[in-house]
């Protein structure tokens, strides 16, 4: 007989254990139902089991993993058993967390159209299905791009439209929506409601573009659920995100008093860049300075150029055009050279993989610094500070979350004087960006935050730049709470 | 990942038909194995260089001979010490260092060496991946082993975006009093720290990639239909033919010898 919801039995699932790492249960007794049609939203810390849980009803884990997984799973459609991953398309369809990971082909039109090979849909179907699936993400422009030349949320978008031509019963989005713009994130969620089959959204966090298009939320812990709740009774549910840092008008942090904006700090002037295989795009930013003490958050719809300004200031990018300069303590202003800008400037990557090389947690926390006692005790101190349990471990088997603390760490070690956080509050609670961003604050420095979350950003920001077409088109100071049209354009 | 050699563009060579370029490559990759005096794999190799200036720039046929530099010159240096039969041309205190047939298979080694790579990166610059991949499945290769050869071809390019970007991603962790200059020094030192990185990031992809191609059908034992076609008719017919004549040309100088 074929089930009608999706029923977790008291499911638990443990990863196997390595030599130096030995391995808890990600999460055990995991028990709840959830109806077939409905949209439902499943929150939790980092590193509480989300991508695994995804994973494991998509088939893919232990299958790819190993571990032990214990308890019952049913799902809409499946009369009994686990099939193989490739006999579920019919039946669901996954998003990763990291797009990079599941972009196969070299042209969006073609990684629209693969599942749909598989599947033996007709070429003049498939040709039609392709067609309206981009049109329907807003990515026709995108049909012959190369995804890799895309930014984050673009490339999401099209993983998205990957499902919506499959057309699976039930789509599973792994922190999917984090990095899209916001009328984007809107027109998915209102497709999601309004079309036939459910869909399980993962999320680190209960954001305002999530709310009143969810039937129901359920929070993961590492103990079981929390829930499910209606979300028509907030009540239930926000003692459960307050708890876990997930919901952002509680976050320790956030709010307390900042220093006061001082001086200029840097400045970036007359600002022009193109890359060589762009098709038209090109930043262009007159005037932009950081001033000591302040938070300046860069917001805009993907593809708009935040990163690209970001490589900028930090040296990673030469400008075609423009002056960038630094006005240090005591010093003059002076024209950064991009040797300069590196070594005063920390960028942190949204992949903490490119930055983390070193066997061990200790040895990537004194990468860069002086070899003296008070080094060893800084960074004792450090490991401490961003809840780095063992400096023993190695970085490339700590969970996603580990390594965005380690990540930080560095950088907080290495004691830079402006910050560029790219995105990096994807995929953590707003408990942990809002720590992340306390540590690497300081009165003589100042950060920049890039983020499509624009909650966040009028919460942690000083002042929130607004960002279109590779240009900055306005400023909001910190506290505005109208809305931004621009975002919504 | 979603690295590709493919250089986008309009001309003849792009146009030309996915399978015939397939027969061109394999052909005249052959032909610089065949045991033949070096003037005519020099011969061949400025036929390609043309073929690169007349396609896509004589600038991009500098690109991988770059890249395969320091193995020419390695080939350089020791093919003329292990070739040392034949008249003496320098010798050093009674040691024979170089004789004619050394330098001449030394040139022989280089000229292979140059235009297998300009044959293979001028295919790859100029058929895109699906077209690669449906020539592949035209001759006969089944779709899972078609897919792993281009699949292997594509994470070169992915390999070198992945080494760039990590390689930019250290340049940033330069300590204080430290230079986070790239010159070519800070290069080699900053080359296995890098590296490193780039091997753990790709070998944790593995998995991934696997559930991201079963999640899609690949392995599910199903036929596959297919969204892209690659065109027939006379178009096709002739650049076969054209293709046949070139690599069946390819032979003569053997069957003139």
């Amino acid at each position: 007989m074929s089930c009608e919801s999706i029923i977790f039995e008291d499911l638990s699932f443990c990863y196997p254990s390595y030599s130096g790492l030995p391995r808890e249960p990600v999460f055990r007794g995991l028990s709840m139902q959830l109806p077939k049609d409905s949209l439902s939203l499943i929150m939790g810390k980092p590193e509480c089991g989300k991508t695994t849980l995804s994973r494991i009803m998509a088939g893919l884990v232990p299958r790819h993993t190993g571990g032990t997984l214990k308890g019952k799973m049913y799902l809409p459609g499946l009369t009994s058993g686990m099939p193989a991953p490739q006999k579920l398309m019919d039946t669901l369809g996954l998003i990763f967390q990291d797009a990079d990971e599941q972009i196969i082909m070299t042209r969006c039109d073609w990684e629209v159209a693969f599942p749909l090979e598989s599947l033996q849909v007709p070429r003049q179907e498939m040709v039609r299905r392709v067609a309206a699936a981009l049109e329907a993400l807003g990515l026709e422009k995108f049909r012959e791009r190369n995804p890799g030349r895309m930014s984050g949320g673009e490339k999401r978008k099209l993983l998205l439209a990957v499902l919506y031509a499959q057309r699976p019963d039930l789509w599973i989005l792994d922190e999917t929506l984090e990095e899209i713009d916001a009328p984007a994130r809107r027109q998915i969620l209102s497709f999601l409601s309004e079309r036939q089959g459910g869909a399980v959204v993962f999320s680190s966090r209960y954001s305002a573009p999530l709310r009143g298009y969810f039937s129901q939320a359920a929070v993961l812990t590492p103990s079981g659920f929390n829930g499910p709740f209606s979300l028509e009774k907030k009540e239930d549910l926000l003692p459960a995100l307050k708890r876990d840092g997930l919901f952002l008008e509680s976050s320790k942090g956030l709010e307390e008093p900042r220093p006061s904006r001082g001086e200029e700090l840097m400045k970036a002037e007359g600002i022009e860049f193109s890359y060589p295989e762009a098709d038209s795009f090109t930043l262009r930013v007159e005037g932009f300075s950081l001033h000591r003490g302040e938070t300046v958050c860069l917001v805009g719809r993907n593809g708009c150029g935040k990163s690209t300004l970001g490589r900028i200031l930090c040296g990673l990018l030469r400008p075609d055009k423009g002056r960038l300069s630094f006005h240090e303590d005591g010093e003059s202003e002076k024209p950064a050279h991009p040797d300069d800008l590196r070594r005063r400037v920390g960028y942190i990557f949204q992949n903490p993989d490119y930055q983390i090389f070193l066997p061990t947690v200790r040895e990537e926390l004194l990468y860069g610094l002086p070899k003296d006692q008070g080094t060893v005790r800084k960074v004792e101190e450090a490991a401490e500070l961003f809840s780095l349990e063992n400096l023993d471990a190695p970085p490339a088997l700590l969970s996603y979350g580990t390594r965005k603390r380690l990540q930080a760490a560095c950088y907080y070690l290495l004691k830079r004087r402006i910050y560029i956080l790219d995105e990096a509050d994807s995929g953590i609670s707003y408990e942990d960006f809002s720590f992340m961003l306390r540590s690497l604050s300081d009165s003589r420095g100042s950060v920049v935050v890039i983020t499509h979350d624009l909650e966040l950003a009028r919460v942690v920001g000083d002042r929130l730049c607004i960002m279109k077409d590779g240009r900055i088109i306005s400023e909001y100071p910190r506290g505005f709470a109208g809305p931004v049209r621009e975002l919504e354009e | 990942m979603t690295g590709d050699f493919f250089l986008p563009g309009n001309s003849a060579f792009h146009r030309f038909d996915g399978r015939a370029k397939l027969i061109l490559l394999v052909g005249s990759a052959a032909f610089f194995f065949y045991p033949l005096p070096p003037v005519f794999l020099a011969a061949a190799l400025v036929a390609w260089v043309l073929v690169f200036a007349l396609t896509i720039g004589l600038k991009e046929a500098g690109t991988p001979l770059r890249s395969i530099l320091p193995v020419l010159i390695l080939v350089a240096l020791l093919t003329p010490l292990f070739n040392r039969q034949g008249t003496p041309l320098i010798s050093v205190k009674g040691m024979v260092l170089a004789t004619t047939a050394g330098l001449e298979e030394t040139v022989r080694m280089l000229l292979r060496f140059s235009g297998v790579t300009l044959t293979f990166y001028l295919y790859f610059r100029t058929t895109d991946l699906q077209t690669i991949l449906l020539s592949l499945r035209w001759f006969g290769l089944p779709f899972r082993s078609s897919l792993v050869v281009t699949l292997a071809f594509r994470y070169i390019p992915h390999f070198a975006d992945l080494y760039r970007q990590v390689s930019d991603a250290h340049s940033l962790r330069a300590g204080e009093g430290t230079s986070s200059s790239r010159g070519f020094l800070k290069g080699v030192k900053a080359f296995f720290p890098t590296l490193t990185s780039v091997l753990i990031q790709s070998v944790k992809s593995i998995d991934p990639l696997s559930m991201a191609l079963e999640i899609r059908g690949v392995g599910g034992g199903k036929a596959r239909t297919s969204y892209g076609v690659l065109p027939g008719g006379a178009r096709f017919f002739s650049q076969m033919f054209l293709s046949c004549i070139i690599v069946a040309a390819e032979l003569l100088p053997i069957l003139w010898r």
